[in-house]
């Protein structure tokens, strides 16, 4: 009897403890990935550094790489100088938060265009809910990537939901990105980078985001709303006003913008998932019909449509009830010809 | 209808063959050549039976009518030439229908590319698409490429409409 007890107690204890032990890792995979999200948001506010940095889109068969050289100062300076096959600089970005430009070199050009919207503030605290809500965010473990010591973190959509996959490896010391593999919605494309020469500085010079000397200066001007109540916008634009009802689940209405473009005012739909969105943009149109129709004779309610392609996001485009429509993401054809039928006018609520 | 060389130097021959006025020489060839040459004889059949068909119709002139006739058609020749006027109107009013048909055409082909012209470009809606992702933390920055292509495109008059960096859409059947 004693002999028993003393087994049942070693057995009962060996349960609690393994289940302890299994709750403590599960709290700790999570708190690891939570984690790193954390340190990828907050790294490039810390960290001032510059790189050599590789973008590979493969499209099926095809492949497209993009190298550049990056320069980063604290908290929200990045300049990128593109290289083109040649290995000469043919084009110059600089994004500083408020003041963003692009230099084209042969054509000793300077292009400043707007900055984002004022309320559009990066990763919101519902954006972090809603990533993990749709996609399984996990911590895989320590790595050694291109000679650094890495964290690599995975998110990948859950059962049910339509979204990118990706791998991150993320450097143990600065918190950057130093790899990633994302595999689009539709499964087709991967965008894929690579950080090498990394070389993190105290101090980055500020000439490294001067605009060149005796260049042309020319100014796009994105005039954006800050997000709207679909229906304030439907009295603002004055327009019908045109909403899917055939979202895929997990996305949700993130903002409804007007924006302006040389006094052509036109809507900015975006629903978002967490971490991928689909845009759908209205513009008022007189022309009955796009360019240039779809080969195979797909239709959107009736009318012609046509695609564009720029990995890794396609739009789709037709016209209907005096508008222009263009939808923009990375999901399948197919899905994205649903969500066009799902159009509907949006009928105000009183 | 076959083009053969070799009967073009026969064809000449047969309006005189065919009124008996060929000898010797020539007249053997062209009989030679026609028992060889369907085309030609079919040629010399034709011309047989159009000059039996003027032979046998009526020659003017044989009667006091004609000639009365003649002479008011006459008289009437030397009237003011108000017909022919009339006869430029038509075409006249025609081919003015027809360039107005034509220039309404092209004035709204034309009108068609001014408003597609005036339409927000697709690259826009990329780039604004793009750019809202970039600010995701997990995003990464393709949108740039966009944004460069973008620009390119308002200072460049010949605007691209395939992508940049010429990838084919894996999703196209």
């Amino acid at each position: 009897m004693k002999i028993n007890r003393s087994v049942s107690c070693i057995f009962v204890a060996a349960i609690v403890s393994v289940s302890l032990g299994a709750a403590n890792c599960s709290a700790k995979t999570k708190n690891s990935a939570s984690d790193l999200l954390d340190r990828i948001i907050h790294a490039p506010t810390k960290v001032s550094y510059s790189a050599l940095e590789t973008v590979t889109v493969k499209a099926g068969r095809d492949a497209h790489q993009q190298k550049s050289r990056l320069t980063h100062k604290a908290p929200d300076c990045t300049s990128w100088k593109y290289f083109a096959p040649s290995g000469k600089v043919d084009r110059a970005v600089v994004d500083c938060g408020k003041s963003h430009w692009q230099y084209l070199p042969a054509k000793k050009e300077v292009i400043f265009s707007s900055s984002l919207p004022v309320d559009s503030v990066i990763w919101q605290e519902r954006d972090l809910v809603q990533l993990v809500k749709n996609y399984d965010v996990q911590d895989k473990g320590n790595t050694n990537v291109l000679g650094r010591g890495a964290d690599l973190l995975t998110v990948t959509p859950k059962s049910g939901h339509v979204g990118p996959s990706k791998s991150l490896w993320i450097d143990t010391s600065t918190g950057l990105i130093l790899k990633s593999v994302m595999r689009t919605s539709d499964g087709k494309t991967t965008v894929s980078s690579a950080l090498s020469d990394l070389r993190v500085a105290k101090h980055i010079p500020a000439s490294e985001f001067q605009t060149p000397k005796n260049v042309r200066k020319q100014t796009v001007v994105y005039d954006q709303s800050a997000s709207l109540p679909l229906n304030s916008m439907s009295k603002q634009w004055n327009h019908r006003l045109l909403v899917p009802t055939g979202i895929p689940n997990g996305y949700s209405l993130e903002s409804a913008r007007i924006l302006n473009k040389e006094k052509r005012a036109y809507i900015h739909l975006r629903y978002f998932d967490g971490y991928n969105a689909i845009s759908l943009f209205e513009d008022v149109s007189e022309a009955d019909s796009v360019a240039k129709p779809s080969k195979n004779g797909d239709k959107v309610h009736g009318s012609h449509i046509s695609w564009r392609f720029h990995a890794p996001f396609r739009s789709l485009t037709w016209r209907e009830r005096g508008l222009k429509l263009t939808l923009v993401s990375d999901l399948s054809r197919a899905d994205m010809i649903k969500i066009a039928n799902s159009t509907k006018p949006n009928v105000p609520h009183r | 209808m076959r083009n053969n060389c070799s009967c073009e130097k026969y064809w000449g021959l047969l309006n005189d063959y065919a009124d008996h006025r060929l000898s010797g020489r020539k007249r053997e060839k062209v009989e030679y050549h026609l028992l060889f040459c369907t085309e030609c004889k079919e040629r010399l059949a034709g011309i047989r039976e159009v000059k039996s068909a003027i032979i046998s119709s009526p020659v003017p002139g044989s009667t006091d009518d004609f000639w009365a006739n003649c002479y008011d058609k006459v008289l009437e020749s030397q009237k003011p030439k108000v017909r022919t006027r009339r006869r430029l109107w038509k075409p006249v009013v025609g081919l003015s229908l027809a360039a107005s048909c034509i220039g309404v055409v092209l004035l709204l082909t034309g009108l068609g590319r001014i408003v597609e012209n005036s339409e927000i470009p697709d690259s826009d809606y990329m780039m604004q698409h793009a750019s809202f992702a970039s600010t995701q933390p997990l995003a990464t920055r393709t949108h740039h490429v966009l944004l460069a292509e973008q620009c390119i495109e308002h200072s460049s008059e010949d605007n691209p409409s395939d992508p940049a960096n010429g990838l084919k859409d894996p999703d196209e059947n």
